[in-house]
């Protein structure tokens, strides 16, 4: 886990501990381990998939699994098990791309915002609350409603929607750490407004915005795959979670492991990206409550 | 003058539609329908009381008879009548009207109608009635989906209270059977002028049941009318209830939220047979599902065009794996089964042959295309049009499927083909009789009138020629060359991409009866029971 | 007190005002424009343009945002493009099945989540606990629209019990109640077992216990008053989401709610209805957080805001 130097030397260096801290954690360390795995599987997708995961077979759909398909087919007879993985691949581009978008912007505004304050602070953080006003789910469908369906809109919808958290986050610690000894110093250094946001304040404040965007990722899952779901996300044939999901739903009656099994996909990755989230915040930030 | 007694005309249309589907084997279904099951009725966990619900796929686009023609026929069958109405022997027999007779070489049609008939908000069932209902579904400013197929009617007299007397130009000898079908059933002249373009979401008709609420994509209600003219049904409310997805429809058949389910998907009915308290029927459709392009614009302006995407389809692999055989393959431009449809060599699956005509056309480098669909139309259409997106991607053709309402999707299809944009639109046809569908389908004077369904443009001069000649003959046995030349033009042409012919899959509580679901697939309702 | 609620109500205006300026703009954007849609298949040009002019869309944008906000405040909303009925009609017929949906869901997330995080608080380190834990892991990781699905196959399909679809009846209600409450109950129930924690740990309910009070009583009478306060506002938050999760759970069970009616207008492009729609939802998400503000200065008089 990246973290940064610490302010005072000490015996054992934060990082260690919180290494130490996080390996304790037995749910934490099983769930880095599933998403270990997701991830090198899915990236590994063009190369695992044993098929084209759109290429049909329109004779044989909904077949058992059987040694050439261990996981069976789909509805038009394509392999489940590659569009798993590839399926895998959209999934977690979109989930990583929409936090990574809001993490940078999220910290960057909260950053600002609480070291500047004044009325950028009030304006950039009146607009977070609207944001945070409207229900999240929602405001993702809005966007989608005005930028139309497709795998770049849901990573921005989805983006949008979770700035907020990351501006709350940076601004307060942000915050607490402006009147640091080492800041000061910097300051007094003659080093400018930038260098210091992003050489000194950034680093210190890293622990609590990796928590939030680990736990973001479960979230950004669901929403992805819910909006798949409504028809509002990636759209067939592209074999994303959700959309593999919506799809199922027509044949849960005759065929429920077409429902079954991406559902099961993304709860066990959502569980992983939570279990890790929650390790990490128990061993970067001991002040917050298990 | 020559005079056709209604029971001449009944054993036409028995020979014509009956016959067909008796060689189909839909006997069983009817017998089936009204013997009492020995299955034990499912125990209903909602308590519905005395309303009897019916469920498709698709949200009605209106209820008005003359714009809303879609698989949410029962409903609007709950609600209005024809003059005249199909039984399930496919003969047609008196409704509004108690007799008819032509004359005047057959450009003039006499209709005798029932007396003592009211519709529901109480204006008087008259002749005005219908020469107004006829009046709204050629006026321009209503987007009658058929619009095309009553452009013959030239005039509409009324003699008197209870005649109405038809001008028609061709003469022709189908047009009782036209006032059989579903957009012309008759509606309150009154509410038209009250409500306008708007009838559709206030409808008035005179059937048994009365217009209660339409709470959009959650279902259509009507409660029984008090002083309906014929039998009673015995259940208090009709309820349809559109739901888009097929597995959805087979659990609210199972728990008993449904008395009757249509379009049923192919991939349960082998487990639905096995289910206790219900009954499944497959039974012939006259209805085709196929894609509907512009045909007035490159690239699908080019026959070579049309026909290396009817070619690269394996429609057979189609029927197997994602229809489970609950469809027929199409080699006919008409309706197999129609009296006067003819089948033609098949256009056989040849993704070789496919590439070099699309080649020799000049899209050897492929090209983009767009399907717009209404998903839930009928069980698999949206897999059966993933399948087509993937067929022709082998030939390098990229297809973008564009998902949408039911009202979006028919404004789009029946826009000016020169000014929309080239997507081609997933379609259901079912037609009652084979001029009704050629007319439609394939004659230039109907294929490109505005708002109706079918505006391919598709303009043949030859097969004009050979479908107005046809149209005008009494003599059935002339017809038959006429129409065999004319359907074989147009499957050289290939204007459609033509999927296959439907099967009508339905199941019912075992306690539902007194209704019948017709060939074209109507919801027929009779005496209405739950048990 | 009164100088706090005036500052939450003084905040809670700019707030809304921003969210209608987010749903006004963003639904601005939507492709294809809403005279077509409106005008139908046949329309001629002139028609088109007339229908702009009477819905004002051939003014500038922001005389066009000033003119909704007018309307929005007199509660005329204009028309659906679809249904031609106001669309106050549409979103009145459609609030209750929602309002029912999220007040069960949150009636079940507390009362299940409560007891469960009590339960776990005071059986720390017990498989109780332990099981408790792994429950709540998996409810805020399910995806909702799948939990759903199985749940109506479960309890629809194989035992019959209850319907799957439709509202009005109290069994319609529990399938999708269930559904939508389970990611709500599983954080309450966190929520409260650390908050239950915290308190118990502290020196004076160790010495209430010493002084020989009942356990029930200290976990009731002491510790609960004094966790009460997180664990409000977790539920407060939980409304935004029971909310916008209604979208999803009404699609499942084809519940004819609010936000189904979102999704399908969305479909048909019917704007003026999914811009009602979001805003009432969010209005009703803003004011509720407000209720919950107001109600920890009263349950706790040492909060005050900044």
């Amino acid at each position: 886990m990246a973290v940064a130097a610490p302010a005072l030397p000490a015996l054992v260096s934060p990082g260690t501990r919180a290494l130490r801290q996080f390996a304790r954690h037995r749910a934490a360390v099983a769930g880095l381990a599933v998403l270990v795995v997701a991830i090198a599987v899915s990236a590994a997708a063009p190369w695992l998939a044993p098929y084209d995961p759109i290429a049909l077979d329109v004779v044989h759909p909904t077949a058992a699994p059987s040694a050439a398909h261990l996981l069976g087919t789909d509805e038009l007879g394509r392999d489940i098990l590659s569009r798993l993985l590839w399926g895998g691949r959209d999934t977690l581009l979109i989930t990583v791309a929409a936090v990574a978008i809001a993490f940078a912007s999220g910290s960057a505004l909260g950053i600002v915002a609480g070291y500047r304050g004044g009325t950028g602070d009030t304006v950039i953080m009146r607009i977070m609350d609207v944001l945070l006003a409207m229900p999240g789910f929602l405001l993702a469908v809005a966007i989608i409603a005005a930028l139309g369906v497709g795998l770049v809109n849901v990573i921005i919808a989805i983006g949008i929607n979770s700035i907020p958290p990351f501006a709350r986050i940076a601004r307060g610690s942000t915050l607490l750490i402006r009147q640091e000894t080492y800041v000061q110093a910097a300051r007094a250094l003659g080093a400018s407004e930038r260098v210091i946001m992003a050489r000194h304040v950034l680093p210190n404040i890293l622990s609590p915005l990796v928590v939030e965007a680990t736990l973001r990722l479960a979230t950004a899952i669901l929403t992805a795959s819910g909006l798949s779901f409504l028809g509002l996300g990636v759209q067939p044939p592209t074999a994303e979670w959700g959309a593999m999901l919506s799809v199922g739903r027509n044949y849960i009656t005759s065929s429920p492991q077409l429902v079954i099994i991406p559902g099961v996909a993304i709860l066990v990755v959502t569980l992983a990206f939570n279990m890790v989230g929650d390790g990490l915040r128990d061993a970067l930030d001991p002040r917050q409550p298990a | 003058m020559k005079r056709i007694r209604r029971r001449e005309l009944l054993k036409q249309a028995a020979v014509r539609t009956g016959a067909a589907a008796l060689a189909a084997g839909a006997v069983a279904a009817p017998s089936l329908l009204f013997s009492s099951t020995a299955r034990a009725a499912s125990s209903s966990p909602v308590g519905r009381d005395a309303t009897f619900v019916v469920v498709d796929g698709t949200e009605p686009n209106s209820l008005d008879p003359a714009v809303g023609t879609g698989p949410f026929q029962a409903i609007v069958n709950a609600m209005f009548e024809g003059l005249v109405q199909w039984n399930d022997k496919g003969q047609i027999q008196p409704a509004l009207a108690t007799s008819w007779t032509s004359s005047g070489g057959g450009r003039i049609w006499t209709f005798t109608l029932r007396s003592g008939v009211r519709f529901h908000d109480g204006t008087p069932f008259g002749a005005d009635a219908v020469k107004a209902t006829i009046g709204h579904i050629l006026d321009r400013n209503t987007p009658a989906t058929r619009r095309g197929n009553y452009l013959l009617i030239k005039d509409v007299l009324t003699p008197d209270e209870h005649t109405v007397r038809f001008v028609t130009d061709p003469p022709n000898p189908d047009f009782p059977l036209l006032m059989a079908d579903g957009s012309a059933k008759i509606v309150s002249p009154a509410a038209l002028k009250t409500y306008g373009q708007d009838f559709g979401r206030h409808p008035v008709g005179t059937g048994p049941f009365v217009f209660e609420e339409w709470v959009p994509n959650d279902h259509v209600s009507a409660s029984l009318n008090a002083t309906y003219w014929g039998p009673s049904p015995r259940v208090r409310r009709f309820l349809y209830r559109p739901i888009p997805e097929s597995a959805a429809r087979v659990v609210v058949l199972k728990t008993g939220e449904a008395d009757v389910v249509q379009d049923l998907p192919p991939t349960d009915m082998d487990a639905l047979r096995r289910e206790s308290g219900l009954v499944v029927y497959a039974t012939p459709a006259q209805t085709i599902a196929e894609l509907e392009p512009a045909d007035t614009k490159p690239p699908l302006k080019d026959v070579r065009v049309r026909r290396a995407l009817n070619m690269a389809i394996d429609k057979n692999a189609i029927i197997q794996g994602i229809m489970k055989g609950f469809a027929k393959p199409l080699s006919s431009p008409g309706i197999p089964g129609l009296w006067g449809s003819f089948d033609f060599t098949p256009v056989a699956y040849d993704p070789n042959q496919a590439r070099q005509l699309l080649a020799a056309a000049g899209y050897g480098g492929g090209m983009d295309l767009t399907i717009n669909i209404t998903a839930g139309r009928w069980a698999g259409d949206l897999q059966v049009v993933q399948a087509v997106q993937g067929y022709w991607a082998n030939l390098g053709v990229r297809t973008t499927v564009h998902q949408m309402d039911f009202a979006t999707l028919l404004a789009g299809s029946s826009s000016d083909p020169d000014a929309r944009p080239g997507a081609m639109t997933s379609l259901l046809k079912s037609s009652p009789y084979i001029d009704y569908h050629l007319y439609r389908m394939y004659d230039s004077a109907a294929t490109n009138v505005p708002g109706t369904q079918q505006r391919t443009g598709y303009a043949n001069p030859e097969v004009d020629r050979l479908l107005d000649e046809e149209r005008s003959m009494f003599d059935q046995a002339k017809r038959l060359p006429i129409l065999k030349h004319a359907q074989a033009l147009v499957w050289q042409d290939q204007p459609l991409i033509y999927l296959f012919q439907l099967v009508n899959l339905w199941g019912a509580r075992a306690g539902a009866k007194g209704f019948v679901v017709l060939p074209s697939g109507d919801f027929v309702p009779g005496v209405l029971r739950r048990t | 007190m009164f100088r706090h609620i005036a500052g939450r109500l003084a905040w809670a205006v700019p707030v809304l005002l921003g969210v209608s300026v987010i749903v006004f703009g963003l639904l601005k954007l939507i492709p294809g424009d809403a005279a077509l849609v409106m005008a139908g298949t046949d329309a001629t040009a002139a028609d088109v343009q007339a229908i702009r002019q009477q819905l004002g869309l051939d003014q500038p944008v922001y005389v066009q945002y000033a003119r909704w906000l007018g309307r929005l405040a007199r509660l005329d909303l204009g028309r659906s493009a679809v249904t031609h009925r106001p669309v106050t009609y549409e979103i009145a017929s459609r609030a209750r099945p929602t309002a029912e949906l999220a007040a069960a869901a949150m009636v079940i997330a507390v009362a299940i989540g409560l007891a469960t995080g009590l339960t776990a608080s005071t059986h720390q380190h017990t498989i109780w606990d332990a099981a408790a834990s792994l429950a709540a892991a998996v409810g805020v990781s399910m995806p909702i629209f799948w939990l759903g699905l199985m749940l109506m196959m479960v309890f629809s399909v194989g035992l019959r019990w209850l319907p799957s679809t439709g509202a009005g009846t109290f069994a319609q209600l529990l399938l999708p109640a269930l559904t939508l409450g389970s990611a709500s109950t599983a954080i309450i129930a966190r929520q409260a077992r650390s908050a239950m924690l915290d308190v118990l740990q502290q020196d004076y309910l160790r010495t209430a216990r010493a002084k020989g009070v009942t356990r029930w009583a200290v976990v009731m009478r002491h510790a609960f008053r004094n966790a009460v306060i997180p664990i409000i506002t977790v539920v407060g938050l939980q409304l935004g989401y029971l909310l916008s999760g209604t979208v999803l759970t009404e699609t499942v069970f084809a519940r004819p709610g609010l936000g189904r009616l979102i999704v399908d207008s969305i479909r048909s492009r019917d704007v003026a209805v999914v811009q009602s729609a979001v805003m009432v939802l969010s209005v009703t998400f803003i004011v509720v957080n407000l209720a919950v503000d107001l109600l920890y200065a009263y349950v706790d008089p040492r909060i005050r805001f900044d």
